[in-house]
């Protein structure tokens, strides 16, 4: 491994660059299967609201049965209207629970991890193991595995809303966050940066932290000589980290004819700090990232608690809307409904740009999950008793949502199921093989309800 | 010509070598094999999956390296052939195979590889290490070890304490209830350096930023940046300026640079080299570093100005190998053995983060002035470092921690509403943690007889700061308080000077009479709860608990705070429960429990490696290890199936010590009965309904059984039955072995590594000082920390 490295910074690198190559010809040849799956979760605050999401046939009826419905019998509901186009890529499942998870304000890393930490005001502890987010981004490793965008800081409390943000969210391992970019502005220098633009800082500080890299490697490899064998490795390990470094760089030199065709145009709007903006440029971004290829998996955190939708006419911030406070000119339920029609807005215009861009028989949303979901589950103050999910995208074939309203029963019904059986299934669908990711819900296993594994009709 | 000779002579040595290990095989081990052992585990019949006739003489694979380790431990542990068999090897055959097995083994990298890891750490024989057969000079292998988080907390913190949050930890440790921090298993990868080059990019410009305000001002008459002018904002109508914070001051090193307009001097980057070693190293740079840090800077300036190429500069050092590793090279002369004694100045680091996070003064200065060059400078030094009361050593009470493993409590997850209502489980579990470390911390202060004490004392630290004489005012405080609102009967106002002029100030002076703050915050709410509290004990005949916080938590040692007789001075004794030491303490009790239940196989498995030096198999892959679920049975009930089946040759290791804590239930309180739900006949796991149910004659019971054994430990005259936890626990904290396993694991905490046979004559030592000094830990550690394993490094290659 590590000489192969070597072997490939001294010149003989053409293997490594193989998986890229081999992928633009795949491209060309049509072999949809073997093409690389991308996932966009775009993750918004304060809950969705069970109601919201269920078709009008559905309303009022029921819950204790499980139910596959074609949305082509069905009718969207208010807020998935702007969704009318992609109805046959579109899944809305309903009735997970995630009660192994902590409720309240934010489910924290519960929601892409499956276990309760934290508290309902208190962001404050570690992550358990790595999200889902993050397993997935191995399973389709790229120069960036993971990229996640956030307009915000953690749910609540945290207001900071530039450079390196910690949400809170996703996490790589136990331990240890994942970081995401606020800025536009730095997240289009890191991602397609180093291919499009031209002068300038940027080009000067890329520039410099090649020598650094540079120097850094033979400084190691200096120093290695006065050390025994064992401890030789040590640094080998470092080095090779640099040297990753040093790959990722040369991986995107070789895509940047890919980067510039896919890269949207840096504009000022990158740089606005407003944050209606803000959030329509991560999803550009985030969409650009998935369609160059620098990576197959972004996350999108959408807004936090304190962001106030005042861009759309909505006058008083998440939280208060939460809370049922007074809102001018609309009650909470319409103000919920305006900003869950404008997140589809964006659904649908992200799910537009990738179905333009051609891929074997189809196009790049046949091999896409774009899923939309909150880190609250079904509400602003959860109790995580639903969990609803909204995917658009073929899914890549893996699994057999997409065009159909699921409905599980809810909570204490037979054949309950969870957000933890959910991801199970999205993991074994996409080859990792998990027996079941998450904690169990103890209430559940108390009343010897089965809960391991994934749900086996949701896959292909 | 020579050449050829030389390879010659090798290859008939080889030959003799191979020849003598085949007889050896073929004459030792293979007759005692068909003799004792393959009547169950030949080819055919193969019990429990083990085939032995199949085995080679030299291991080379991981499962035959797992294989031939369990036929020595059962050899050493006399576990096989079963102890009922009639036919039993003599005490010179099992010798004669054992050896040549281990000699085998050692033979193996693969299990070379295994005995670093904690896990194994206890293949070695106890025996062995212990008997002082062992002559070899002890040493340590030199080494690079890894900063540990804690490390880079203090780092961090040295550097700045103002807006930090996005400086992550790149040096976690992985989350396991056992010693974690060894140099050789723990290294820097890609994660590492991801985090280590995002946080040296956010500090350094955090450290430039207000140079580059300066530069500004210079530029602009004075004039701030645009985004640290003051501004106004309105807010309810009201206008107010907002000023924002300005950047803290660059060092003037780095400003220096920043601020010059033409190319720095050598010198000039000498500085800043030295000052940023000093926030991220700690150290002084040597005449290399100079050099080859003023390169990049050249380096970058080819391409850069004088800000992007400092802070190139600056980077890198951050991210430098020494900004990770600490480095235990030995470079002092080699002695006869072929080895070296660490340099002062590595030696200072070394014993400092032995002890704590950061460098310590005294020893830095010591080995400055040439102070710390010999073992007796050693002595001398730690004899004033382990007992000056100011210098923090946090990593003593954080061996604690990995060693018993209670502090993973609060990461059990376990249902809310199964202990005290309207309790959070989390809450729960930090407290009773808190609880045990002011146990811990109060042993180690007294340091006589620790091990002993850790094992069985009886009298704990509950709801209480750790401080009596704070609890004893505390407790003067609340009478006092109470005599002065006292006659104030029924709704006190929130505002208590509404009541009477002047009564908010009698009672913070009363408070401040006994150096108690809170007093101040007095209000009619808090004034009601503390006279009604007070007035219920005086009927009932006790001392209420004068702690403001949810007490509630407990419940959990079988108190009520309602009933409970509040002792101002502790560790006491406390009624209720009987209990002896950290491994009946709730904390550690539900640290080693399942979610609904006790866990008896992993306590088991902790008794049988922690403290009985012993060693239990790794689950076979093959087995899926499950409790059968019946909500009509109890734990122990159900747990029987493994005892007459093949699982019962591991759990027979565990299982009888683990049983013992069926006492207590999951939370660590106290119990003498199961309790079933008459209606479903269903065992009760709620805490909570239950006494109401108990109340309303609503369920059956039948005695918990805590009784269990010590089998196979190597001492016959600690095997044996015991009755309960507390019975066992007594038997422990009396036992040489235990004393000696954990003499084993202090060394294995502050060595960074396992112990080998070679550490033999440093553990024998230790063990010597510790029982000469009547048990003190801080004795112990001057033993090791100036031992040959602790001062010298061998390379190896």
């Amino acid at each position: 491994m590590k000489n192969n490295r070597r072997q490939f910074l001294q010149g003989a690198g053409a293997a490594l660059l193989a998986p890229f190559l081999t992928q633009l010809e795949l491209h060309a040849a049509g072999k949809s299967e073997m093409l690389p799956k991308r996932f966009l979760i775009v993750m918004k605050s304060s809950g969705i609201y069970t109601d919201s999401i269920i078709p009008k046939e559905f309303a009022g009826k029921s819950k204790d049965q499980f139910s596959k419905t074609s949305w082509d019998k069905l009718t969207l509901p208010n807020s998935l209207k702007p969704l009318e186009k992609f109805k046959s890529k579109l899944a809305v499942i309903q009735g997970l629970s995630g009660k192994m998870c902590a409720g309240g304000h934010s489910s924290w890393y519960g929601a892409l991890g499956g276990y309760r930490v934290s508290g309902t005001h208190t962001p404050g502890a570690k992550p358990f193991w790595a999200s889902v987010d993050t397993r997935l981004g191995k399973l389709f490793p790229a120069p960036f595995n993971n990229i996640g965008l956030a307009v915000a800081g953690k749910a609540l409390g945290d207001r900071q809303t530039e450079g390196t943000i910690y949400p809170g969210i996703s996490a790589t391992g136990p331990g240890t966050e994942l970081p995401y970019q606020a800025s536009p502005a730095m997240a289009y220098e890191q991602l397609f940066g180093s291919a499009v633009s031209k002068g300038g800082n940027a080009s000067v500080r890329r520039g410099v932290k090649n020598n650094i890299l540079d120097f850094m490697v033979k400084d190691i490899k200096y120093m290695e000589k006065s050390l025994p064998t064992s401890e030789r490795e040590k640094l080998d390990h470092y080095v090779n980290a640099f040297e990753e470094l040093q790959t990722r760089n040369v991986k995107l030199a070789k895509m940047k004819e890919q980067i510039r065709k896919g890269a949207p145009q840096m504009t000022d709007s990158y740089k606005s700090d407003k944050f209606l903006i803000r959030q329509e440029s991560h999803c550009e971004l985030a969409t650009a990232a998935l369609i160059t290829g620098v990576t197959n998996v972004a996350v999108v955190r959408l807004d936090n608690l304190a962001m106030e939708y005042g861009g759309i006419g909505v006058k008083k911030n998440v939280h208060g809307i939460g809370h049922d406070e007074d809102i001018e000119g609309m009650t909470p339920d319409e103000a919920r409904e305006r900003i869950q029609t404008h997140h589809a807005k964006l659904l649908a215009k992200m799910a537009d740009k990738l179905q333009s861009i051609p891929e074997g028989n189809g196009s790049m949303l046949d091999n896409t999950m774009i899923l939309y979901m909150s880190d609250a589950g079904e509400k602003h103050h959860s109790s995580l008793g639903d969990w609803p999910l909204v995917s658009i995208g073929g899914c890549g074939g893996k699994l057999s949502i997409p065009g159909q309203f699921i409905q599980y029963p809810e909570y204490g019904k037979t054949g309950h199921k969870t957000i933890c059986n959910w991801w199970t299934s999205v993991l074994n669908a996409y080859g990792d093989s998990v027996e079941h990711f998450g904690n169990l819900d103890l209430e559940l296993k108390k009343n010897g309800v089965p809960q391991q594994g994934a749900l086996t009709e949701l896959m292909s | 010509m020579r050449n050829r000779r030389f390879w010659g002579a090798c290859l008939v040595l080889l030959f003799f070598f191979t020849l003598n290990i085949q007889a050896s095989f073929k004459e030792k081990v293979l007759p005692f094999m068909d003799k004792y052992c393959y009547s169950c585990h030949d080819s055919d019949t193969a019990k429990g999956d083990l085939d032995l006739e199949s085995l080679k003489e030299s291991p080379a694979t991981d499962i035959q390296v797992a294989v031939w380790m369990e036929v020595m431990v059962h050899l050493r542990e006399k576990t096989m052939p079963p102890p009922k068999k009639r036919k039993q090897p003599s005490e010179k055959e099992r010798f004669e195979v054992k050896e040549f097995v281990e000699k085998e083994l050692f033979k193996s990298k693969i299990y070379q590889q295994r005995l670093q890891k904690p896990e194994y750490a206890n293949y070695l024989e106890h025996k062995k290490l212990f008997d002082g057969s062992i002559k070899a000079k002890p040493y340590t292998e030199a080494r690079l070890w890894r900063r540990n988080p804690y490390i880079f907390e203090n780092v961090k913190d040295s550097i700045s304490k103002r807006d930090m949050d996005s400086v992550k930890q790149p040096f976690g440790l992985e989350e396991k209830q056992q010693i974690r921090d060894y140099a050789a298993l723990v290294y820097a990868d890609s994660a590492t350096l991801d985090t280590m080059l995002r946080n040296a990019e956010f500090i350094v410009d955090k450290l430039l930023a207000g140079a580059r305000v300066e530069i500004y001002k210079k530029e602009n008459n004075g004039d701030l940046p645009p985004e640290f002018r003051p501004y106004e904002e309105e807010k309810n109508g009201k206008k107010k300026t907002i000023r924002p914070r300005l950047p803290e001051q660059t060092h003037p090193e780095f400003a220096k640079i920043l601020m010059a307009e033409k190319d720095p001097l050598s010198e000039d980057l000498n500085a800043a080299i030295t000052r940023q070693f000093g926030l991220f190293i700690q150290k002084e740079p040597e005449e290399r570093d100079f050099r080859k840090y003023q390169f990049l800077f050249k380096k970058n300036k080819a391409q850069a100005d004088n800000y992007e190429s400092l802070r190139g500069m600056l980077i890198a050092i951050a991210i430098s190998p020494e900004a990770i590793y600490r480095s235990e090279l030995g470079t002092g002369p080699k002695d006869q053995f072929g080895r070296r004694m660490l340099s002062p100045a590595d030696l200072a680091f070394s014993l400092s983060f032995a002890l704590g996070d950061k460098p310590e003064k005294s020893l830095l200065d010591a080995a400055n002035s040439g102070n710390l060059k010999s073992r007796e400078d050693v002595v001398k030094l730690l004899q004033k470092v382990l007992f000056d009361e100011q210098i923090k050593k946090p990593r003593l009470l954080r061996f604690f921690h990995e060693f018993f493993g209670y502090t993973y409590a609060p990461k059990v997850f376990k249902d809310d509403k199964r202990f005290v209502r309207r309790y959070t489980y989390d809450t729960l579990a930090q407290y009773l943690v808190s609880d045990a470390d002011l146990l811990v911390q109060h042993i180690i202060d007294k340091d006589k007889d620790v091990f002993r004490q850790l094992l069985t004392t009886d009298k704990y630290i509950v709801g209480h700061t750790g401080e009596n004489d704070k609890m004893k005012n505390e407790v003067a405080a609340m009478y006092g308080v109470y005599e002065v609102i006292k006659g104030f009967k029924g709704k006190i106002p929130y505002h208590i000077d509404e009541l009477q002029e002047g009564l908010r100030k009698k009672v913070t002076e009363v408070g401040e009479k006994f150096g108690i703050r809170n007093y101040r915050h007095f209000n009619g709410n808090t004034a009601m709860r503390l006279r009604d509290k007070v007035n219920l004990a005086m009927k009932k005949g006790i001392t209420p608990i004068p702690d403001h916080r949810n007490i509630n938590y407990i419940h959990a040692y079988n108190l009520d705070p309602d009933d409970w007789d509040f002792i101002a001075e502790q560790p006491a004794k406390m009624p209720n429960s009987p209990r002896a030491g950290i491994l009946t303490h709730p904390a550690w009790l539900i640290a080693y429990s399942q979610n609904l239940d006790n866990d008896p196989v992993r306590r088991g498995k902790w008794i049988r490696e922690r403290l009985l030096a012993g060693t239990v198999a790794d689950l076979p892959v093959t087995v899926d290890a499950k409790i059968p679920e019946d909500p009509h049975k109890t734990l122990r009930e159900r747990l029987t199936v493994v005892d007459d089946s093949e699982c019962w040759k591991c759990h027979r290791k565990m299982n009888p010590l683990g049983n013992v804590f069926e006492m207590y239930d999951d939370f660590g309180k106290y119990r003498e009965f199961h309790y079933t739900d008459k209606r479903d006949k269903k065992i009760i796991l709620e805490t909570e309904p239950l006494k109401k149910m108990i109340q309303s004659n609503r369920v059956d019971k039948k005695p918990v059984n805590s009784s269990g054994s010590i089998d196979f430990s190597g001492d016959s005259q600690l095997d044996g039955d015991v009755k309960n936890a507390i019975d066992l626990m007594q038997k422990l904290g009396s036992s040489k072995l235990v004393r000696q396993s954990f003499i084993r694991h202090t060394f294995r905490y502050f060595m960074g590594r396992n112990e080998t046979y070679r550490d033999s004559q440093v553990l024998i030592a230790a063990e010597k000082a510790y029982v000469e000094s009547g048990g003190s830990f801080k004795t112990l550690l001057i033993s090791l920390l100036s031992s040959d394993s602790f001062l010298y490094r061998k390379q190896v290659n």
